[in-house]
């Protein structure tokens, strides 16, 4: 396959990956419609942990704190600022990376497990605050009575169809987004810190600010996954930002394999499936389910469902 | 009669409860700690120990807590820890050369297994466990009258606190261990079997986790969701004293306990970021902890 050949089915990718992505609408019906668009929504959050994880190399079981924050920071100002969901989605990608910024430099100094330690605690303090400040948060019960966003003054995201493509488009670009930044200069540091850190600290990288720019950038990612959310669900509460929710999340990038962003939705369609479409009869055995899935990914797939399509796909800082 | 004398009588009590508290978070947290220490291995499925214990202690403790039903429901948690310690060793085994992140999410499936089974089997109402019979009345101290079972408490926790320091610091076997937190390769290179030493401090920490989930049944019940906030508490309390050390655990248990204990006494508004906070304190003077000598590493 020669180098001219390649190009014009490249130039065809992006104009085909928005028609599938389209298309749900059309074909499917709106309960399968609504279950893709949290499947998308909630895999924005697992893309924000391929940044983190995957390319930086700081693992995190905390991410679900800054996807409550852009959720809580969306619900609480849908009532009282505006119901426009792109500006909430800007203030809630705002939150989302100040206090990941806030938090962040505590771990810049530390590696591996003792990492996952440290963003466990940070992301149960977070859901920490939300259960405690009762009056502004609805304290365990979550936050009802969020108002049906608007994408602009008189277009309201109710129609499942409309909520979907909205959340898909996000997606999409923020996607976009997250493979331009890994493809970039700073991607590519990004790969030296997590592969060989002393070595690109010698070389003049200050690669502290690196993790914690990185750091801030997944929380703020994060953060706009949040936003979506609570713009198809209207509800969020203090058991969407805790410990299981992070587990989730993370067990959605080990299945789908932690530097792929198609992974990430992958991980995600079978987290929301498993824990959605269980019959009632099995319905506490959800999480039984996602943790027998997550000992044998862990066992037999060393590189997640991404590590079967292609073995040879390593991406390595050259 | 001095400001701090006067405010010392007024939460005496809440600093005993404190005391209690702690020595039950240091049963806990040891395991955790040293395993994490000698293995880099995180055990996320620790709090699920505990509250296999907890169930292990609402289901076979008889209603008026007879001694014997409290004798078989130690010893069955003692059993249980040790089984699940061993064969937490074994699955992780295969995963030594992929690394320990590997192995900390297989624990990480292995929890969320496990607390799904529990909710499964135990339901969702959360149970009580009686204390020991003629444990379950109070003494009079200080002129307050006191529950005797926190007593017991702490007691049972000075007794480990006591064993774990004269085998860690007097024995042979404490001194591979200690050597083992700090660099295994050497003590391997040494051509000491470190096998069976890590075998038996995966069995003992885990049995201490399940045993701790028995004993604090009386306070804390057996409930779901006990799991994920135990295991919580028990990574600050390690996080504090230090990876891989029993005197780090014992500082952080204390510490914790006294914390959260009399910050909801004075200040329940903010009692649950408190732990957090001096934790994250802690962190930004000591990185790896209060007594930790070793690097924390990937």
């Amino acid at each position: 396959m020669t180098f001219l050949q390649r190009t014009p089915a490249r130039a065809l990718a992006p104009p085909l990956l928005v028609l599938v992505a389209a298309a749900p609408p059309f074909l499917l019906g709106p309960y399968a419609v609504s279950t893709f668009t949290q499947i998308l929504a909630f895999s924005l959050m697992v893309m924000s942990i391929v940044l983190l994880m995957g390319i930086a190399g700081m693992p995190t079981i905390g991410q679900a704190g800054f996807f409550g924050v852009g959720g809580y920071a969306t619900g609480l100002l849908a009532d009282r600022l505006t119901t426009s969901a792109p500006t909430l989605l800007v203030i809630a990608a705002v939150a989302g990376g100040l206090v990941a910024a806030a938090t962040g430099w505590l771990l810049v100094r530390v590696k591996g497990t003792y990492l996952l330690m440290l963003t466990l605690a940070i992301g149960e303090l977070l859901a920490l605050v939300a259960i405690a400040r009762v009056t502004l948060t609805g304290g365990s019960d979550g936050l009802a009575n969020i108002p049906v966003l608007t994408l602009w003054p008189g277009a309201e995201l109710r129609h499942v169809a409309v909520v979907y493509w909205y959340i898909a488009g996000v997606v999409l670009l923020m996607a976009a987004l997250i493979a331009l930044i890994i493809r970039s200069p700073f991607g590519r540091a990004l790969l030296g810190v997590r592969d060989n850190e002393p070595r690109m600290r010698a070389l003049g990288y200050s690669t502290g600010l690196y993790k914690y720019a990185a750091f801030t950038a997944s929380g703020a990612i994060a953060g706009i996954a949040g936003s979506l959310w609570v713009t198809q669900t209207l509800f969020i509460s203090p058991s969407d930002m805790s410990f299981h929710t992070s587990a989730l999340a993370l067990l959605a990038l080990i299945v789908g394999g932690s530097q792929s962003l198609w992974g990430a939705v992958a991980g995600s369609a079978l987290i929301i499936v498993v824990q959605n479409m269980l019959p009632i009869s099995m319905q506490g055995l959800g999480p039984f389910v996602l943790g027998v899935v997550l000992v044998v990914v862990v066992y037999a797939l060393p590189d997640g469902f991404a590590g079967i399509r292609n073995p040879l796909r390593r991406r390595h800082a050259t | 009669m001095s400001a701090a004398t006067q405010w010392f009588d007024a939460n005496l009590i809440t600093v005993i409860n404190g005391l209690a508290y702690g020595l039950l978070l240091y049963t806990l947290a040891i395991g955790l700690s040293l395993v994490f220490g000698m293995l880099n291995l995180l055990n996320l499925a620790h709090g699920t120990f505990f509250l296999a214990g907890a169930y292990a202690a609402a289901v076979l403790v008889a209603p008026g807590g007879a001694w014997l039903s409290w004798v078989l429901a130690l010893s069955v948690a003692l059993a249980l820890g040790a089984v699940a310690g061993v064969g937490l060793t074994a699955v992780t085994r295969p995963l030594a050369r992929r690394g320990h992140m590997a192995e900390a999410l297989l624990t990480l499936g292995i929890s969320m297994a496990g607390s799904s089974l529990l909710l499964w089997v135990f339901g969702a109402d959360v149970r009580s466990v009686p204390a020991p019979a003629g444990l379950d009345g109070g003494v009079t101290l200080f002129g307050d009258p006191y529950p005797v079972y926190r007593l017991v408490l702490i007691g049972f926790g000075l007794v480990i606190a006591v064993l774990a320091e004269v085998i860690l610091e007097r024995t042979m076997t404490g001194a591979v261990v200690r050597a083992i937190v700090a660099d295994a390769d050497i003590v391997r290179t040494l051509g000491i079997d470190t096998r069976k030493i890590l075998y038996g401090v995966l069995a003992a920490g885990s049995a201490l986790a399940v045993v701790a989930g028995v004993l604090g049944g009386p306070l804390l019940g057996a409930g779901p969701g006990l799991d994920g906030h135990v295991l919580l508490i028990a990574l600050v309390v390690v996080v504090i004293g230090g990876m891989g050390s029993a005197r780090g655990a014992l500082i952080g248990g204390l510490l914790i306990g006294q914390v959260q204990t009399l910050g909801t006494a004075l200040a329940p508004e903010v009692a649950p970021f408190l732990i957090f906070g001096a934790m994250a304190l802690i962190l930004v003077v000591r990185p790896h902890g209060l007594l930790n000598r070793a690097e924390a590493t990937a």
